[in-house]
């Protein structure tokens, strides 16, 4: 049941001097995330931004209202998604499991396109409530993939639950462009959120997505030391004193809020939550408690670097960021499939 | 023999009437056990008796339906799992093994019912986990990935890591099972020493009979769900009682050695020909 993707061994660097190199290697990336662009931005122009701010200069204001923002959205989006994949590929014992392949995203994507169809007026207050808007569809969709894979004989397993995954992703992606169908005005609106994208972000965004990504955080850091036990098998953890329901339950819900306050903010990326784990795991080995800060720096990193891509590839123009991350996730996603399956 | 004393305190796991059942097929009826303190307790039976349901009952693995498993004194369904977890351990049948664990790392997880949420690693822990290392003789390559070893060094790992969780009370469910026989004795040999030298409460799931008699200090008989025999001494056992318990005409023998009885199938017909 357990399957390896990484039969390596782990690295030389202990963890400490691995975690205070991914934050020196996320700095360097954020600065080479705001110098480029269409318009090249040099560091002194950065730190002259931050000391001392003019709205009058037109650097600053790209750099404050456009730059900042959508690096922030990058931090956020790419750490929650990568902690997703972390949590979710814990809970069911595979490297292969993420957000986006087992319908938290698409869940998450239905919530918010409904939401959004719906001709109500007050719903336009639920706006900063989006990413709980979203975590709800991503967590709902999930525990019915859940509730049906667990149904019939054998209980949960992994090929039900991505079989399951993948159906109900579908389903609900079907419903979202249902809606978008009948609802060209929303359609337009969202067109290129439903891509995965990080232009438009606003600041009002990033408020709206703290809350709950801070909220899976807590959850991330109980969780953690349980997943190390529920790797070694259900009994096994049962008898080190694991409740499987509570952890089950609260490791869905920390990784649907996760991917909801990602998928509010950019959009249903894929990959990112899929590489970033196994890379962490190739890294440092299997202790769950220091996959939780590594995943979330790396996460980060790889949703600036991915993003820096779209930005720049076709200068002056731009590619949506998911097929920036689709470019870079499907060559790494099938070479990881092939090792498993040696 | 134990002495006569008040139940609870003789027994610190003892179930009373224990029916259990999956779907709708029983597969436990009014099964009523007490479990010898600091001694080695195999449950035996053919396929499909209930033993590995029984030792899931005894552990709130496995839910009954009616009956009680007492824990210390208490029923069981009524402490918390956390709590349960430092006094009583239990090693499944085969639990999984994750990619690139090193032996000292798997060791170390059975701590967890001893960690606090936010507290670090502390002596105690290290001192449980290095002493579990030692009784079970992994010391050597605790820094080895844990799926390098051969099959019996693997499951002295998991017994391990049953030790570090340092519990009164430890279960094994067929810790034997695809062993090569040097690598059964070398199981065998630790597990029986684990109640008399260590001062463990142990019941296991044994699938061969000839080494539990030979291990063994109490045999518990079931058959179909139901207790056969109640907790037997190995040179209590009887040819009509193998016979009886397995379905299985045997012929009783022992062992020059440890003067422990061994028991024999008989064949139907055949055997040697052309005697003298």
């Amino acid at each position: 049941m357990s399957v390896s993707v990484t039969s390596a061994s782990r690295s030389a660097w202990p963890f400490p001097v691995l975690l205070l190199a991914l934050v020196a290697f996320t700095g360097i990336c954020a600065c080479l995330y705001l110098m480029l662009g269409p318009r090249t931005i040099n560091f002194a122009t950065i730190l002259n931004a931050i000391t001392s701010y003019d709205s009058g200069n037109f650097d600053h204001r790209v750099l404050v209202d456009i730059r900042l923002p959508r690096l922030l959205a990058a931090i956020i989006a790419g750490a929650n998604l990568g902690l997703s994949g972390m949590l979710l590929q814990g809970l069911l014992r595979n490297p292969l499991a993420e957000p986006h392949i087992l319908g938290l995203n698409a869940g998450a994507s239905l919530a918010v396109v409904l939401t959004l169809a719906l001709p109500t007026a007050s719903l336009a207050a639920l706006a900063p409530l989006r990413p709980f808007t979203a975590a709800l569809g991503g967590f709902v969709v999930f525990s019915i993939t859940v509730l049906f894979s667990s149904a019939g004989r054998g209980g949960l397993t992994l090929l039900k639950v991505t079989f399951c995954g993948i159906a109900f992703s579908a389903l609900a992606s079907s419903l979202t462009t249902a809606i978008l169908l009948l609802d060209e005005e929303t359609l337009q609106k969202i067109r290129l959120w439903l891509v995965g994208d990080l232009a438009g972000v606003t600041l009002h965004m990033l408020y709206a997505s703290l809350a709950p990504s801070a909220l899976a955080l807590v959850l991330a850091v109980f969780i953690a030391p349980r997943l190390n036990v529920l790797e070694l098998g259900d009994a096994v953890a049962t008898g080190l004193g694991i409740s499987i329901r509570q952890i089950r339950f609260l490791t869905i819900l920390a990784a649907a809020l996760c991917a909801g306050s990602a998928v509010s903010l950019v959009g249903p990326i894929g990959f990112v939550g899929l590489i970033v784990p196994n890379l962490v795991r190739y890294q440092n080995g299997n202790d769950y408690r220091q996959a939780v800060p590594l995943t979330l720096i790396s996460g980060a990193t790889l949703l600036i670097l991915a993003d820096l891509v779209a930005r720049m590839v076709l200068l002056p123009h731009e590619i949506p960021t998911g097929i920036a991350t689709a470019l870079i996730g499907v060559p790494v996603f099938i070479m990881m499939v092939l090792r498993t399956s040696r | 023999m134990p002495q006569i004393e008040p139940k609870h305190t003789r027994h610190p796991l003892l179930t009373q009437n224990l029916c259990l059942s999956f779907g709708d097929s029983a597969v436990l009826h009014d099964i009523s056990i007490e479990i010898p303190q600091n001694r080695l307790t195999v449950l035996l039976g053919p396929n499909g008796s209930g033993k590995s349901t029984l030792l899931g009952a005894m552990s709130r693995l496995n839910r009954p339906f009616r009956g009680i498993t007492y824990l210390n004194g208490k029923d069981i369904a009524t402490q918390h799992t956390r709590d349960i977890a430092r006094k009583l351990g239990i090693l499944p049948q085969s639990p999984l093994l994750p990619a690139n664990m090193t032996v000292y790392d798997l060791v170390s997880r059975g701590r967890f019912p001893h960690q606090g949420m936010f507290a670090h690693w502390t002596s105690a822990d290290e001192n449980a986990v290095i002493r579990a290392l030692e009784i079970t003789g992994t010391l050597e390559f605790s820094n080895r990935a844990v799926e390098t070893l051969s099959g019996g060094q693997r499951q002295r790992c998991f017994i391990a890591m049953a030790l570090a969780q340092e519990t009164d009370i430890i279960l094994f469910d067929e810790p034997t099972t695809y062993l090569d026989l040097r690598y059964q004795v070398e199981v065998m040999e630790l597990i029986s020493q684990l109640g008399t030298q260590h001062g463990r409460t142990i019941v296991a799931v044994l699938h061969d009979l000839n080494f539990a008699l030979q291990y063994a200090d109490y045999l518990v008989f079931l058959k179909n769900g139901r207790i056969h025999q109640p907790a037997t001494l190995p040179q209590d056992c009887t040819a009509e009682l193998i016979t009886a318990v397995f379905e299985t005409p045997v012929t009783k023998l022992t062992n020059p050695v440890s003067g422990l009885p061994v028991f024999l199938p008989l064949r139907k017909q055949g055997g040697l020909k052309n005697v003298g």
